[in-house]
């Protein structure tokens, strides 16, 4: 009990369950199938997104540069796919999506490791880079009409479920097995793999990471390289999800993601996280924008919301790792009197 | 012991950063001169480039303290926003429309009051966030970011605030003597102020102190919460400033301006020598390198075929740059003072 008790993802499943409790009595429309529907296909891209920003923040990292990767990417493959009237399968031009945002991930890596500076400063650096680069070399605009292959994948549903009250209907979108993909993935690299440990132990502390053999500069790479596939695939994602692709619609998407994910009770310091507190975290916050129309709170107040409820999220996580630093650091500063009067420590020193 | 002068080695890099800085203000300023000396030499040019720098330039000096306490403050153009939506309101709920003379310059003073009081209060806000919650810089700012910038949407509902008494753009965009905007007269006083609170003050030195070594200067008894509140309380103090500065040129308010300064504010911060990773920094080096890249901004705004968008490259490309010479000249000055090292070592042990 205890133990649970301790657990970030136990208060992340309290508040999460109060917050559907709110929002049945208040509405009474939380659980029809349409919603949950609605809600699944919400999570699909920030899951996608914020599994990657996990690993980077596990491995120490932070990363803003991913929304600029995925609209780099989906829109140079939407766009070149478009135009030369691309009619073969659609997982070629995801993975091709995949290999150009690992690509750019890897020059954000690369200079991560390289530089040994906060990897905010970096990745602002090359976001505005890519994000120049989308905007003024290529005059990015929208695509309303897609190659052939992506506009039959938009239209593919896994399931169409309907409002009985009302007769509204939500279709889930194939892309869902997608994301259940990338969670098992992802879930057995940091699980099951030497690479997975690795990352854990680069964040806990890279120079015993090093000196226990792993491959740091290879760790800081990959996560980042790891971070820009997903990108990619999240940029295609995208595209499918809406049916058009809209160059500039994910500004703005790595707070949400990086927030999720610290919700989840990763912690920023590294080392410390989990795929199931993200997966929480991602419901959590999904839960929240998708339900304040629900709640009757207007859209302006929305970013008010969002704001606290990041703020309380991760004042949570980070007050109980600062309580549990005080006390250690606290002993030091009072150490044990019979420690300091042992002669043989003096004469080593 | 008495012949080693800490503080020499410090001082010399400070000196040459500085020289490196006015050396690259003086290339941009003289390449733009030569590829367009018939629109960027004249006094117009040179006065309305004057005219806007201050704006983001307060702003950096606002990241610069953050920077230095080892943080970062996202937050500084939603506190600018927010301060100058409250002093508006401020202004249209108590100001007469038509005031002048005397009664205008209080009720202006009376706004400033209200931006920097608000400003102050969103840095204290952000400031418990860090120092008593111990959420991060950058995310408790981003977040705090989102609150203040949501509390301004609700005070706006989304859409802009006009209607400001006539007096504060007046004012704001004077140009004194022809040559002299009120705004870098604005910029002068908060460059001066910040520079004697970090030379001159205690404070000054502990925010370095914390900046360099957090656990350190903790355990040699400083009060790292009450550094961070001051050092915050600073920064949205600035913001607010800033933020009277946007409000008074664009003639009205809105939650979202100026949301791109934030990464030019931070590449003028690396630029100017302030190290992110705390505890470096100076008023001086932060001042030119906001010339320089005022020179390139209203350089690129002579060549109408360069999009906007482009400009965003370059920013990025001259931060990351900027990033990897400070790692390799930072590698070679440790590399000669290891050898300097060694060699004293060697020496002493001869002796």
């Amino acid at each position: 009990m205890k133990k649970l008790l301790k657990k970030n993802e136990f208060y992340v499943s309290v508040v999460l369950i109060l917050l559907i409790g709110v929002i049945q009595v208040k509405s009474g429309q939380f659980f029809t199938a349409n919603n949950l529907v609605d809600l699944a296909r919400s999570c699909i891209l920030p899951v996608m997104l914020t599994l990657g920003v996990t690993m980077e923040i596990i491995a120490r990292s932070i990363d803003v540069s991913f929304p600029a990767i995925a609209m780099l990417t989906m829109y140079t493959v939407t766009s070149v796919a478009t135009k030369s009237g691309y009619t073969g399968p659609a997982w070629v031009l995801f993975l091709i999506a995949a290999v150009m945002g690992m690509i750019l991930g890897t020059i954000n890596g690369v200079l991560a490791a390289w530089l040994k500076l906060p990897t905010l400063i970096i990745t602002l650096g090359t976001s505005s880079i890519y994000m120049g680069f989308l905007q003024g070399v290529l005059k990015c605009r929208v695509i309303a009409v897609m190659a052939e292959p992506l506009e039959t994948l938009s239209t593919t549903y896994l399931l169409v479920a309907t409002n009985r009250q009302n007769g509204l209907t939500s279709p889930l979108s194939i892309l869902f097995l997608l994301m259940l993909g990338v969670v098992i993935v992802v879930w057995i690299l940091m699980r099951y793999t030497m690479l997975g440990r690795g990352i854990y132990a680069f964040g806990g502390d890279p120079v015993s990471a090093e000196r226990a053999g792993f491959n740091i500069k290879f760790i800081q790479i990959f996560v980042f390289a790891f971070m820009g596939a997903l990108a990619g695939l999240g940029g295609m994602t995208r595209t499918v999800l809406t049916g058009s692709c809209q160059p500039t619609s994910l500004d703005g998407y790595e707070m949400v993601c990086i927030a999720a994910a610290v919700l989840g009770g990763t912690r920023l310091s590294g080392g410390v996280g989990s795929i199931k507190g993200s997966l929480l975290g991602v419901v959590l916050m999904m839960t929240v924008s998708n339900s304040l129309i629900l709640l009757g709170i207007p859209t302006y107040a929305s970013k008010f919301m969002t704001g606290i409820l990041i703020i309380m999220g991760i004042g949570i996580s980070s007050y109980q790792a600062l309580r549990s630093k005080r006390k250690v650091s606290g002993n030091i500063l009072e150490p044990d009197k019979s420690k300091q009067e042992n002669p043989d420590a003096k004469e080593l020193a | 012991m008495k012949n080693i002068k800490p503080g020499l080695g410090i001082k010399l890099t400070k000196s040459t950063n500085i020289i490196r800085l006015l050396l690259i203000f003086a290339i941009s300023f003289a390449t733009m001169a030569i590829l367009q000396p018939n629109i960027f030499l004249t006094k117009k040019y040179m006065v309305s480039m004057a005219f806007l720098f201050p704006e983001y330039g307060i702003l950096a000096l606002a990241m610069m303290l953050a920077m230095m306490s080892g943080g970062i403050d996202l937050s500084i153009v939603a506190t600018a926003n927010f301060s100058g939506i409250m002093a508006i309101k401020f202004l249209i709920r108590f100001c007469p429309p038509d005031a002048a003379g005397l009664t205008a310059a209080l009720f202006l003073i009376a706004a400033l009051v209200v931006a920097i009081c608000v400003g102050a209060l969103c840095g204290l806000l952000i400031g418990a966030f860090i120092g008593k919650l111990g959420i991060p810089p950058m995310l408790a700012t981003l977040g705090g970011a989102d609150l203040i910038m949501g509390a301004s949407l609700i005070m706006t509902k989304g859409s802009s605030v006009g209607g400001i008494p006539r007096f504060v753009s007046a004012v704001g965009t004077k140009i004194l003597f022809g040559f002299l905007p009120v705004t870098v007269l604005v910029y002068i006083a908060c460059a001066v102020a910040i520079g004697f609170l970090l030379q001159k003050t205690p404070y000054g030195l502990k925010l370095r102190m914390m900046g360099s070594n957090p656990v350190a200067s903790r355990f040699s008894g400083l009060d790292n919460d009450k550094i961070i509140f001051k050092t915050y309380m600073l920064s949205g103090m600035l913001s607010a400033v800033a933020g009277m500065l946007l409000i008074s040129r664009a003639n009205s308010a809105r939650a979202d301006y100026g949301a791109s300064y934030v990464m030019q504010v931070i590449i003028v911060c690396v630029l100017g020598g302030v190290n992110p990773n705390g505890g470096f920094g100076t008023v001086g080096g932060v001042s030119i390198a906001i010339l320089i890249l005022q020179v390139l901004s209203s350089g690129f705004n002579m060549f109408p075929n360069i999009s906007n968008f482009y400009r965003s490259i370059i920013w990025g490309a001259v931060l990351i740059l900027v990033v990897i010479y400070n790692h390799i000249s930072a590698k070679y000055r440790t590399k000669k003072l290891e050898r300097a090292a060694a060699i004293t070592a060697s020496k002493s042990d001869k002796e």
